[in-house]
């Protein structure tokens, strides 16, 4: 028996391919996932490791953080002297704000202290030394610093006039040696240097081993000292190892929420990988109906017949899962190697080979196979032995127990879509999504019966188009419900998965653009120090880029009710023309003409009692203007009213206090560094004290954010639609090898070469459209309806986020989808095309 | 296997035009429909070379049945293919009344196939997706032809289909799939009508049934019919029985009987 499976694979071999194929994409896509999950954790862990490494044992708050900073000086001095400590030192750190040469802009930095202790000092000098002399950094390589460089540092509560100090870099250190800073640089400097500027030695405390002892010893030793301190209870003793360990947990934790975001596409891919491997198997074993039942005629069990056809399986699952496997490891290598050379938020260095991921990647591979193989191979074994002695009947499949299955895809698919609109009404996401599930899998159950209905009426409706073979493709489509069904259901579910995820990102982003619009209104704003001249609006509008400017002045007025007493209260004047040209989103903290807007926290707060709709009156001087009050967002910290009004005050010491600048639109990064720059200039040149501020980098990388999250989920999807598609193909392949002699008959009457290649191609092309759209449909609901609902539930008001549909996305993906389907059917079609009539006929 | 004699087999179904008599011949102007001269057709080259037919010369005359006999392997299928334009020769030239196929390219043939021949295989060969009606009307289909109500109720009515048009392939009997087959091949009004071995797959009363429907439309309706067949008691059908041996016209007969037939066969077996 086990001959025979070999001999069948042998013979069988170019029709598995595209099985082989989808096989190794999917293994290979786990397999990438898993190397890469292990080798940014093995990233880390190195260099974490490095950091400990003559680090013996680290005493450090645990995660409650709730201990004094003089307990950790107490437990230094109690444990200093111990013979079986050779040096200790604190982790101390501090933040500043930085601003790089030639930047404008200050940036949120860290500062830590070097261990005077060359022994506990990890970091490894690259280039340059080490600080010696006051003012003196270190920074990693890569940061666009050189030996030499200068940066300035604006110290947070110094003495005025000690603010700022210029801070030069004497070394470099390696790349890994700030690993744990992904995103804030990072600067070190000789503790006590650090120590001035800020730092405390709240950290941790590391302390080394005299030769001879273990690590494990000192722990113990340092844990007794300990307990004999009060107010200890709050701190962890741990070796320098398993704090390293402890720490790469804490980072890759992201990177692990990753990995199961990547695994969950994977096991879509997989589950695609399984439908058209099933599909593979019924087909080949259709046609091989005669050859089992002459099988079990000579005498063949039908547990022998199944054992040797799952055999076949296990071979080409096994073979592909290896290919896979080796694809897997190609493919984590490649994105390791260009990981290296960019700063990408996953820290990746070379890749890590452990026997867990190739293991599940090849159970994975060679279990799904078989287990995609055994329905069909259980059917096809079933067959009586008398299948052998009948002619070969080309009677149409008739879908057996359709009935069942039709009815739990009713049941599935009506109580889901009313937990889908139940949830939707009641606020319950979870109601939601398992609708949305229990729809889906509601529809794939339906599809036998679904899609050959749609494919006839499709094929009824454009069939004059197709003129006769396209006719006869809508016929061929819906002769084999199962095997249509099948080939389209592996389609349906890429091309859902790919249409929610584009609809969903369509409304989010809709939604998101107006969000961050209104999270970051003003792209840039300069806020006087000393004041700023008179002119200052022109001379920012003059700058390039800049497409208009709004000053917001600000002035004390007194503000009352009616003749009761006066407060007097800084407000801030806008013009609401020129805001709503400036800023990107005109919100609720707005002022009209004839309004006064509050921060809404003012009422609990104790500023002020005033409620939406109260009338109050401003005075300056003689003059008095009577204003409506609103409250505006949490967001607003000011008093604002309209420029309007306050010119009606005439008041004398109204100054400028801010200039809003709304920059071109379609910047790129460069441009826009530019122009902020330039402002950033102009403004310090008129006023040596003004600070920049905004948010036009905060909005542009939100928006690219955005931009950047959905080319990667759909780049992962896509994965699953060319398994898909590629079983699209396989289907087409077979079926007509299963018809070639149909296609014989065809010839011989008269159908031409191209009339036959168009025949397969309509049919192909049938099934993906219709495949294509019912995941279109499904997915544009799902994507918005899950987007809708999330914001409802979000939005504290309970408002609605209207649903939007890429209609132009949509339909390339319909259209997308549909060619490749074409497309995958071309080498079928003209491989059956060149098969010549008599061949054809005589091949009974 | 035996099959009925023609002589006792009322020819069913056809209700108009004489009853023809056994044997009896129809003689017209003798117009040849399809003619082949020196055909030779050789399959595989070098070692593994087969002449299956090695310089054929042979008239089908209009308006008769003719059936080609010979042992198995003796080239009659290949020869039909030839003759039909469903293969291409090695050397020689056929024609198909003016027309001469050698040397016409693949669309062209397919062209002539579609308008001017009709097929009957011996493995029925219908479109199981398709019903009965859209099968008998597939050549017209494809040649974008209305088929001729009048002959299309007539074809149906003689074949003792009209009960059966609606169903697909798969629902009918071995008999009445090769009967559908039949009217597929008659309803064009072709030039000629090739079957092979068309009884081949039928029991003796439903080859007996095929088999006179064939005769009946040769002689009701002049339809021109060339058969393939292995079967004695089938070429007694036949007005004239061409005999092939290794590739080659080994003689003929006309109106054979079941010992005239074996007795020809027996000689050619020697
Ligand atoms: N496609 C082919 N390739 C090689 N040899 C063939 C092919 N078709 C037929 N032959 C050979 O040609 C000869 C005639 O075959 P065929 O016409 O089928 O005979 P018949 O129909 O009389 O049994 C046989 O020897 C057969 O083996
Ligand atoms: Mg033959």
């Amino acid at each position: 028996m086990f001959s025979l499976s070999l001999a069948q694979l042998r013979s069988q071999a170019h029709r598995l391919v595209a099985t082989a194929v989808a096989i190794v994409i999917a293994v290979g896509f786990v397999v990438a996932t898993l190397v890469l999950n292990d080798s940014s954790r093995q990233t880390v862990l190195g260099a974490l490791a490095s950091q400990y490494l003559h680090t013996d044992v680290v005493v450090a708050p645990d995660d409650t953080g709730e201990v004094a900073p003089q307990t950790l000086a107490k437990v230094a001095s109690a444990i200093t002297g111990n013979p079986a400590v050779a040096a200790l030192t604190f982790d101390s750190s501090t933040y500043v704000s930085a601003r790089l040469p030639g930047r404008a802009a200050y940036q949120f930095s860290q500062v830590t202290g070097l261990a005077n202790d060359e022994v506990l000092r990890w970091q490894k000098l690259e280039e340059g030394s080490w600080p010696s002399e006051p003012n003196q950094i270190v920074t990693a390589v890569g940061r666009d610093l050189e030996v030499g460089s200068v940066v300035e540092i604006r110290i947070f509560g110094a003495e005025p006039g000690q603010e700022t100090v210029q801070a030069t870099v004497v070394g470099l250190t390696e790349r890994s040696s700030d690993i744990a800073s992904i995103g804030t640089p990072l600067f070190w400097a000789a503790s006590d240097q650090a120590r001035a500027w800020g730092a405390t030695s709240g950290g941790a405390l590391r302390v080394a081993a005299t030769a001879g002892t273990t690590p494990q010893d000192l722990a113990l030793t340092v844990r007794q000292t300990i307990q004999e301190i009060p107010e200890t209870e709050g701190l962890n003793v741990r070796t320098g190892e398993q704090e390293a360990e402890a720490l790469a947990d804490a980072l890759t934790s992201d990177t692990a929420v990753l990995a199961n975001v990547l695994l969950v596409f994977a096991a879509i891919a997989v589950f695609v990988c399984a439908l058209v491997i099933a599909n593979t198997f019924s087909v080949l074993l259709a046609q091989r109906v005669r050859e089992l039942a002459l099988l079990r005629a000579v005498g063949a069990g039908a547990g022998q017949l199944r054992i040797s056809v799952l055999t076949e399986s296990l071979a080409i699952g096994l073979i592909a899962s290896l290919l896979g496997l080796l694809g897997g490891l190609g493919v984590a290598a490649g994105i390791s190697a260009l990981a290296a050379r960019y700063e990408t938020p996953v820290p990746l260095a070379g890749i890590t080979i452990t026997w867990p991921p190739l293991a599940i990647g090849l159970a994975v591979g060679v279990v799904v196979t078989v287990i995609a193989a055994f329905m069909p191979v259980w059917k096809a074994t079933r067959i009586s032995p008398m299948a052998a002695m009948r002619p070969l009947d080309d009677a149409p499949v008739r879908s057996g127990g359709g009935l069942i299955r039709r009815l739990l895809g009713l049941l599935l698919l009506i109580p889901g879509a009313g937990a889908i609109w139940w949830g939707h009404q009641e606020y319950a996401l979870h109601a939601v999504i398992g609708g949305g599930m229990a729809t889906f899998l509601g529809t794939l159950l339906l599809a036998r019966w679904l899609v050959p209905l749609l494919v006839s009426l499709v094929g009824r409706i454009v069939g004059p188009a197709g003129q006769v073979p396209g006719r006869l493709a809508a016929l061929n489509a819906t002769r084999n419900p199962r095997r249509t069904a099948a080939t389209a259901t592996a389609l349906i579910v890429g091309v859902t998965l790919s249409t929610t995820i584009v609809s969903a990102a369509a409304t989010v982003r809709a939604y998101g653009v107006s969000e961050i619009d209104e999270t970051y209104p003003t792209d840039v704003a300069v806020s006087a120090g000393q004041g700023f001249p008179d002119d200052m609006l022109n001379t920012v509008t003059a700058l390039p880029h800049v497409q208009a400017a709004l000053t917001v002045t600000s002035a004390y007025l007194e503000i009352g009710r009616g003749r009761g007493e006066r407060d007097s209260q800084n407000v801030q004047a806008i013009n609401p023309q020129e805001a709503s040209q400036v800023m990107r989103a005109v919100g609720q903290d707005m002022p009209t003409d004839g309004t006064i807007v509050f921060p809404s926290w003012g009422s609990d707060e104790g500023g002020w009692d005033y409620a939406d709709g109260d009338k109050i009156t401003l005075w300056a001087g003689q003059r008095k203007v009577e204003l409506t009050v609103r409250r505006g967002s949490d967001n607003l910290n000011d008093v604002r009213m309209s420029r309007n009004d306050l010119a009606t005050l005439k008041t004398a010491d109204a100054e400028v206090y801010e200039i809003w600048v709304r920059l071109a639109d379609d910047l790129g990064k460069s441009e826009r560094a530019d122009a902020v720059d330039a402002i950033a200039r102009a403004s310090a040149d008129a006023d040596p004290d003004s600070t920049l501020g905004g948010s036009a980098e905060a909005r542009v990388s939100a928006d690219e954010f955005l931009d950047t999250m959905l080319l990667i989920v759909l780049s992962l999807l896509g994965v699953a639609v060319i398994i898909a598609v590629i079983g699209v193909g396989n289907t087409m392949a077979l079926s007509v090898l299963e018809r070639r002699r149909e296609s014989g008959v065809l010839r011989a009457l008269g159908l031409t070469r191209s009339q036959l290649r168009w025949m397969l191609l309509w049919e192909a092309m049938l099934i993906a459209a219709v495949a294509s759209a019912i995941g279109v449909a499904l997915g544009a609901f799902y994507g918005t309806g899950a987007v809708t609902s999330l914001f409802r539930l979000l939005n504290s008001d309970g408002s609605d986020v209207p649903a939007v549909i890429p209609v132009g996305q949509l339909a390339a993906i319909l259209i997308g989808a549909t060619l490749s389907g074409a497309l995958a059917s071309v080498l079928p079609s003209r491989r059956a095309a060149k098969v010549s009539p008599v061949e054809a006929i005589a091949s009974l | 296997m035996s099959w009925s004699s023609p002589q006792h087999q009322q020819p069913g179904g056809w209700t108009d035009e004489r009853q023809p008599g056994a044997g009896q011949q129809y003689r017209r102007p003798m117009q040849v429909a399809v003619r082949a001269r020196g055909v030779r057709k050789i399959y595989g080259r070098g070692a593994s070379e087969v002449a299956a037919l090695r310089g054929i010369d042979v008239d089908f005359e209009q308006g008769a049945f003719t059936a080609i006999m010979g042992p198995s392997g003796s080239g009659k299928s290949t020869l039909m293919h030839v003759l039909a334009g469903l293969d291409v020769v090695t050397d020689g030239q056929v024609w198909l009344g003016e027309t001469e196929l050698t040397g016409l390219n693949d669309a062209r043939l397919t062209r002539l196939r579609r308008d001017r021949i009709g097929f009957v295989f011996q493995a029925f060969n219908l479109i199981p997706a398709l019903s009965a009606k859209a099968n008998i009307e597939l050549p017209l289909t494809l040649a974008r032809r209305k088929p001729d109500q009048g002959w299309y109720d007539s074809i149906v009515r003689r074949l003792g289909l009209t009960e059966r048009l609606q169903h697909r392939p798969a629902e009918l009997s071995g008999g009445q799939q090769q009967r559908v087959a039949i009217a597929r091949a008659l309803l064009p009004r072709p030039d000629v009508v090739f079957a092979d071995e068309p009884t081949g797959n039928l029991d003796s009363t439903a080859g007996a049934e095929v088999l006179s429907m064939l005769r009946s439309s040769v002689r009701e309706a002049g339809q021109t019919v060339v058969m393939v067949t292995h079967d004695p008691v089938a070429a007694t059908y036949a007005d004239r029985v061409v005999l092939l041996a290794d590739g080659a016209v080994a003689g003929e007969l006309f109106s054979p009987t079941t010992d005239s037939v074996l007795d020809a066969l027996r000689r050619l077996g020697r």
